[in-house]
């Protein structure tokens, strides 16, 4: 019976882990393609000028609490933006230090009697608006502390144009990414949201709010997220685009329709990955509805984001992600084998429970396995190794691959030295970091499933970049960081 | 007990092989790419350094001719880099300037070049050549260009070659785009609006019109949208009739977007129809372009509109109010007070800030 166990499970796992990387290798030829057919007329057209007539003026809403360092620089780096028409709504939800104090004395703000409509329903008042006398453009919404979702839906309740643009308060910009993000609604009107690739800016130097200079950091982790976002953005979201399939736009840069966001009722407040399900949401309501849309994604690094170089925020941070995971799949459940539901209730959905949501079920017990079959001599040392070597290869395999997506591309990160650091660490990452990750995401599926609300907890911000140049080499997150 | 006699571990150390040998496969070729991109970088850096001052000179007319040295010569290599810069500086640089940039090309002799790139190479290559026989004026690529319009095996290229047309023969070029430009409703109306702006304007004006006037209902707002970029005189008649013959709101709603950028007094009563109109897009846009032509007669219509049911239309005829250049603070001021409806004296308060905030 055991033995009969013991070889079930193992083929379980064999397959598994084939089924998993071949659809990750499947993404990857799709992105492949989507980056080649991309970076031909990239380049011819960053010179040959697309027209600013027909560029959709829009609301970026930056969600801010506790954000007294960076603020300032953020806001000046967002108003530097090369954009034909937008406006900068910084939403301050209930901020403990002196976040609006801040901006009212760097933009001379003045109390505005905004005719504020409440189309999305907010969970915590607003107390005032105030509008800059310095940019026409630029006004805070002050409201009482009710969570980033519902900042971001007091931000959609006083924006004033026909795209929204929801920005960190952390994020790093280029000055061209809202152009970047916003060209898939100017060439295809069904477009109702839009994201670009965000990257660490750990080792990078910032001046003015704006990246100056790319390298790698130096801390361990901040290389191994480096390469788990190029593996992420580069073709596990690029290769869902083709499809219409893509599920998540990162809330730390990404631009949306306002009024299909309102039709489907904006965020959830009571979600802690309110930018994931937002997504999922928009593709259920869409789907089942049976209207036309696209969800795209850009390959072009728009934004780069500090990455946590601290293990216990690193944690928390995980535990986060594969909670807001689990909440966003399992609230719209419904989009799962719909027949209205195309590839995305069909292939993405049913990948993303299976590989995401379910993952570190399937990998800690594989481990788990493998260990208890050594030591109780089920299985031998050969054998042992033989699955772990598969399980890094393939894992090495993916890696290359997104690394090689990258050369094709975007080449960020310079010089041979470099690549071959990233490689190192796609070897090392297998030694214990991704085992840690594995048990860290099993602690999120296992807070999701007793129900227990998650809390992004109180994080101070380094604010190291906030400075006119600074290289950035440690962060601790925010708490309204992705 | 699994043992290395086990088919499953077999295979699984097969597969280790075969998974090992492809990625180290994969890392030569990401560390030949970066070579070879390294190598590329160096040789545009070498380029750039003779080449940069010499299309300096030219821009002065000081380098009409490429210098007769060998270092100076183009090599086949920096072909992609002579057009990549020529194309950057057409792109930025008006008038007597682009034509010393030509001089440098034909001198250089990277029209017969590009002349052979039009027709094969990847996507990038042939966008840069069309872009170039476009600024060289290169009529003897005018049939191959359209071919290339009229195929659109892909937008972007189809679009590019009609921009490359426009610049050679803006009126010729205005009887190969418009009639395509009915037909193409996918084509990006921001990558249109270049193309646009080098046509003939008296002769694109008259296509349009005519176009619109013959175009079924669901290609009619698109088209008037282009109307803002045709003669002004044209585009008020066109939309006069327009207006007389649909109902649908997003044709109103272009129409009387084009009469808030072209249009005077004399075509008030066009938007005052609409005032009442079921649809509040049209409702908003009656406000907007009231705010841009309107008379003291209009203010009436404009209080009325402040009481809408919709947000936006009350923003809208608040801000036109404001915007009037007859009607000073003080009446806003004394509108507000009078005002009965809430909403309506929301949007006045509102808008009496926003004025003072931009004194």
């Amino acid at each position: 019976m055991i033995e009969w166990l013991g070889s079930f499970l193992q083929w379980f796992f064999i397959i598994y882990v084939l089924c998993m990387n071949l659809g990750y290798l499947t993404l990857n030829i799709s992105s492949l393609l989507s980056i080649l057919k991309y970076m031909q007329t990239r380049n011819f057209e960053s010179f040959v000028g697309i027209s600013a007539d027909f560029m959709p003026p829009i609301s970026i809403l930056v969600p801010a609490f506790n954000e007294e360092n960076t603020i300032e620089t953020t806001v000046r780096s967002l108003l530097q933006l090369d954009y034909p028409q937008f406006e900068v709504l910084v939403i301050n939800d209930g901020s403990k230090d002196r976040t609006l104090q801040t901006l009212i004395a760097a933009f001379d703000f003045q109390p505005f009697p905004e005719a504020y409509r409440v189309r999305v329903p907010i969970k915590q008042p607003i107390k005032g608006i105030y509008c800059s006398a310095e940019h026409v453009n630029l006004r805070i919404v002050d409201k009482e502390n009710g969570g980033k979702a519902d900042s971001l839906n007091a931000g959609i309740n006083a924006c004033r144009y026909p795209l929204f643009c929801c920005v960190d308060a952390d994020s790093i910009l280029q000055r061209e990414s809202l152009k970047r993000v916003v060209k898939p609604f100017m060439e295809d009107p069904r477009t109702v949201a839009s994201g670009g690739t965000v990257r660490i800016a750990n080792g990078c130097t910032v001046k003015g709010g704006f990246l100056v200079n790319v390298s790698l950091p130096s801390n361990f982790l901040a290389l191994v997220q480096i390469v788990e976002y190029l593996r992420a953005f580069l073709f596990g979201r690029l290769g869902w685009s083709p499809f219409n399939a893509l599920l998540i736009i990162s809330g730390t840069f990404g631009v949306f329709h306002k009024e299909t966001v309102i039709s489907a009722g904006a965020y959830r407040t009571d979600t802690i990955g309110e930018d994931m399900e937002l997504v999922v949401r928009l593709h259920r309501h869409l789907r089942l509805t049976g209207k036309p849309y696209r969800i795209t994604f850009v390959p072009d690094p728009v934004c780069f984001t500090e990455a946590p170089e601290d293990i216990k925020v690193l944690r928390n941070q995980r535990i986060r992600w594969q909670q807001g995971l689990s909440e966003s799949l399992s609230v719209n459940i419904a989009l799962l084998f719909n027949r209205r539901a195309g590839v995305v209730g069909w292939f993405a959905f049913p990948f993303m429970v299976i590989f995401e949501w379910m993952g570190p079920i399937i990998e800690f017990g594989g481990y788990l396995f493998m260990i208890v079959g050594l030591i109780f001599d089920m299985i031998s040392l050969q054998g042992f190794m033989a699955f772990f070597i598969l399980s890094v290869s393939l894992s090495m395999l993916i890696s290359v691959t997104a690394l090689m997506l990258e050369e094709m591309s975007f080449h960020v990160y310079k010089g041979v030295k470099n690549i071959l650091l990233l490689f190192l660490v796609t070897i090392v990452e297998n030694l214990g970091y991704r085992q840690l990750n594995s048990y860290w995401r099993l602690i999120g599926l296992y807070r999701w499933a007793r129900g227990k609300e998650g809390k992004w907890g109180d994080m101070n911000r380094s604010g190291s970049w906030g400075q006119n140049q600074t290289h950035i080499n440690k962060k601790t997150p925010g708490q309204f960081s992705s | 007990m699994f043992n290395i006699k086990d088919p499953a571990i077999i295979l699984v150390m097969y597969l280790d092989v075969v998974l090992l040998i492809l990625t180290l496969l994969l890392l030569a070729l990401v560390v030949i790419f970066r070579l070879r991109l390294d190598n590329q970088e160096r040789g545009r850096e070498r380029f750039m350094q003779v080449w940069q001052p010499v299309m300096d000179q030219s821009m002065y007319g000081l380098a009409q001719l490429v210098p007769r040295h060998s270092a100076i010569r183009i090599k086949p290599a920096d072909t992609m880099n002579f057009l990549l810069l020529w194309n950057r500086l057409q792109e930025v640089l008006r008038g007597e300037v682009r034509e010393n940039l030509n001089a440098i090309a034909h001198s250089a002799k990277i029209d017969a070049a590009v002349l052979k790139m039009l027709h094969k190479g990847n996507l990038s290559k042939r966008l840069l050549a069309i872009n170039t026989v476009g600024h060289l004026r290169e009529l003897s690529a005018w049939e191959t260009l359209v071919d290339i319009v009229q195929e659109n095996q892909n937008p972007i290229l189809a679009l590019t070659a009609a921009r490359a047309l426009a610049r050679m023969d803006g009126e010729k070029a205005t009887a190969v785009f418009v009639p395509l430009l009915v037909l193409h409703k996918e084509w990006p109306a921001s990558h249109v609006v270049g193309i646009l702006k080098e046509l003939n304007l008296e002769s694109f004006s008259r296509c349009l019109a005519d176009a619109i006037l013959r175009a079924v209902e669901t290609d009619v707002p698109r088209l008037v949208r282009y109307l803002r970029f045709a003669s002004g005189e044209t585009a008020l008649a066109v939309v006069h009739d327009v207006l007389h013959k649909y109902n649908n709101a997003e044709v109103l709603s272009a129409c009387l977007y084009v009469i808030g950028e072209f249009g005077d007094r004399h075509n008030l009563g066009d938007v005052r129809n609409f005032a009442k109109h079921h649809s509040w897009v049209v409702r908003l846009q009656v406000a907007h372009v009231l705010g841009k032509i309107g008379t003291r007669d209009d203010i009436k219509i404009l209080l009325e509109l402040l009481t809408d049911r919709e947000w936006w239309v009350r923003y809208r005829a608040a801000n036109a109010l404001s915007s009037l250049p007859f009607v000073t603070i003080a009446e806003i001021e004394q509108f507000r007070l009078v005002q009965s409806d809430t909403y309506a004296s929301d949007a006045l308060t509102q808008i009496l800030v926003e004025k003072r905030l931009l004194v």
